[in-house]
């Protein structure tokens, strides 16, 4: 398709426009994080705002979060892999069901969907109560329509032909699927797990219902703002998270990009 | 190596039946096509024989043992498919150093297979490649080592040149057949095309409808087509409609219909009676023209009517009329060239080979 000139420059001004609503909160929030008070245009820059944070339990709230993000990962990948796997590649009874399922958590609001996880476990575990596998359950079970799609996309976008050449070469139906699948859906799987990890990572409702006091940064932030409202040193620590996560997601991306050479276009 | 028997085959999708009872044999070390038009179920045969699909009925045997139920990865077979299927994660080397792992030959051995594999489909050198440093003909090169690389019972290639084009098809089709003298792996072929299936088979398979029409030498099925279907299917032929005259010592001496005409033609492998009704199928290539004095030298001399003719690389095609039957004439030889300028105009010929298949 070829556009006229005039139509070119406004669709540029309206992406420019985008990513400036898109980014702006987050240069607001940088700028206020080396100043003494939470203003526009800023004035009076300063470090101190890094000084005023209770560093030992806003760590702790990083690393839980972390941890969060690390284990909800390995989780989401070992349900959501062999779930898109099927769903995409076999027809069995019920696969629409299922397909449908898979989206519950996107249809009701996080707090809710979370709520009703609480008082399931209340109900029937109520042992488990406040334990870290309940609030990585909760958190996983939110991420996994994000998932389960993304992942489904890279099995629908790869051709079968590749399992079948694997298996009448003599690979068993794992071996095939370890050696040859999982390999050419690289790309697909490095994305999922981005998701998964940040989603995680930057959780807040699972932390905050389903916990027992150990907040993620987000559900720290969230108390801190409760206690002292809107200061420089909130925006610190999320400058904090921020950075530390996409530094990890980054890490990831181009770590894991040579393990598949050949296959990123 | 094996010979592979397939007995009453039937495999349907929901209401489509793609295989209704399909026998075939494929003797040892033979090349065997299985020619038939698209949909026809040939990927569906394949995919059965080579354990991707489980049929509804029937049994496959490869050498002595029954395979129907067993699983891929257990039937030593070798594959190349009609899409591209390198592993374009793998290196050329590895894509077939795999494969001779899955089939837990020697560490050792390994390096010196490939090596011995890779020159026989000339891609010596190419080792470290991946599949997008190669280009589409040398990708289904590496395919087709990778399937014989472990040395399988039987190599299955489901039209492995469909996506290449017809310079490069040509080429890669003779060294398929050049490699498969030099191992003596049996192979089937699958193919659509007519001329891919004759030039490389020693034996072919026509198939229709989910089902077997003919099976034989490949000479033997274009010179005597059994049905409409394979009549048809290959070459250009013309159906002359008739009826049985008479039987006359060695052959049968048919009437064309509405015409005071009589052609022989040899006794078919089917059962004929007086008065029944045939088509006489003439191959557009079988048809000779002849100067007029030497006739008698000839069978089956008819009069026919040049309407239009055309040059079409080797041989001038003719669209003719045999009294009130369209006929169609393949003239090659110095004379063709005087046919393109004085159309419309008689000609003498002699239908040389006349095949009968029924008509009902
Ligand atoms: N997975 C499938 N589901 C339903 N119908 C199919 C499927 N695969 C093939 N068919 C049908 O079965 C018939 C034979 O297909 P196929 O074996 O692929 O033919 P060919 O390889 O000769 O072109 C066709 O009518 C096709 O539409
Ligand atoms: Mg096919």
């Amino acid at each position: 398709m070829k556009l006229s000139r005039p139509v070119l420059v406004t669709l540029n001004i309206a992406a420019l426009l985008l990513a400036f609503i898109l980014i702006w909160p987050v240069i607001q929030m940088m700028l206020s994080s080396f100043t003494t008070d939470i203003d526009f245009p800023p004035r009076n820059f300063t470090l101190n705002a890094f000084g005023n944070i209770v560093w030992p339990s806003y760590f702790l709230a990083i690393r839980f979060s972390l941890e969060l993000g690390l284990w909800t990962t390995l989780l989401l990948l070992a349900i959501c892999l062999p779930a898109a796997y099927v769903l995409e590649r076999r027809r069995f009874p019920g696969r629409s069901l299922l397909s449908v399922l898979i989206f519950v958590p996107t249809i009701f609001p996080g707090v809710t969907y979370v709520s009703a996880i609480g008082i399931y476990v209340a109900i029937f575990f109520p042992y488990l109560r406040g334990t870290f596998p309940i609030v990585l359950l909760g958190t996983a079970m939110g991420a996994i329509p994000l998932v389960v799609r993304a992942l489904q996309a890279s099995f629908a976008t790869t051709d079968p032909v590749y399992e079948e050449a694997a298996l009448v070469m003599g690979a068993h139906p794992l071996q095939a699927f370890v050696r040859v699948t999982l390999p050419i859906i690289g790309p697909g799987l490095i994305t999922a797990s981005m998701i998964a990890f940040t989603a995680a990572a930057m959780s807040f409702t699972p932390a905050f219902i389903l916990g027992s006091g150990q907040p993620t940064a987000a559900y720290y932030i969230y108390r801190e703002i409760g206690k002292v409202g809107f200061t420089p040193s909130v925006a610190v620590m999320v400058l904090i998270i921020q950075v530390v996560v996409l530094g990890i997601v980054q890490a990831m991306y181009f770590i894991f990009r040579r393990q598949f050479r050949g296959l990123f276009v | 190596m094996a010979v592979v028997r397939v007995e009453s085959l039937v495999k349907r999708y929901g209401a489509v039946t793609a295989l209704k009872g399909v026998d075939v044999f494929i003797p040892n070390g033979s090349l065997t096509a299985i020619l038939g038009p698209s949909g026809c179920g040939k990927t569906t045969l394949l995919r059965c024989i080579a354990g991707l699909l489980l049929p509804d009925e029937g049994r496959i045997y490869i050498g002595s043992q029954e395979v129907t139920r067993v699983e891929p990865f257990h039937r030593n077979l070798g594959m190349v498919f009609q899409r591209p299927s390198m592993f374009p994660h793998m290196t050329v080397y590895e894509n077939i150093a795999w494969g001779l792992r899955l089939r837990r030959w020697q560490k050792h051995e390994i390096p010196r297979r490939v090596r011995e594999i890779l020159e026989l489909v000339r891609l010596k050198g190419m080792e470290d490649r991946r599949y997008n440093q190669l280009s589409g003909g040398q990708a289904q090169r590496v395919v087709i080592a990778r399937a014989l690389a472990p040395k399988p019972d039987l190599l299955l290639l489901d039209e492995p040149l469909s996506a290449l084009d017809a310079k490069l098809r040509a080429e890669l089709l003779a060294e398929i057949v050049d490699i498969q003298r030099e191992t003596g792996c049996t192979t089937l072929l699958v193919t659509h095309d007519q001329s891919e299936a004759l030039t490389a088979a020693d034996n072919l398979i026509l198939m229709n409808e989910g089902e077997i029409v003919q099976q034989g030498a490949p000479l033997d099925i274009y010179r005597r087509p059994q049905s409409v279907f394979s009549a048809n299917f290959i070459g250009t032929n013309n159906m002359l409609p008739c009826t049985v005259a008479r039987l006359d010592a060695p052959g049968v001496v048919l009437k064309l219909e509405d015409a005071p005409l009589e052609l022989v033609a040899d006794l078919p492998a089917f059962p004929v009676e007086i008065g029944q009704p045939v088509w006489a199928c003439v191959r557009a290539d079988d048809i000779d023209v002849i100067p007029q004095e030497t006739a008698p030298h000839y069978r089956n001399v008819v009069k026919i009517c040049v309407e239009r003719a055309a040059l079409t690389g080797g041989f001038v095609s003719v669209e003719a009329r045999l009294e009130a039957h369209p006929l169609r004439i393949h003239v090659s030889g110095s004379a063709r060239f005087a046919l393109l300028e004085q159309s419309p105009a008689f000609l003498t010929v002699s239908l040389a080979h006349v095949t009968l298949v029924p008509r009902d």
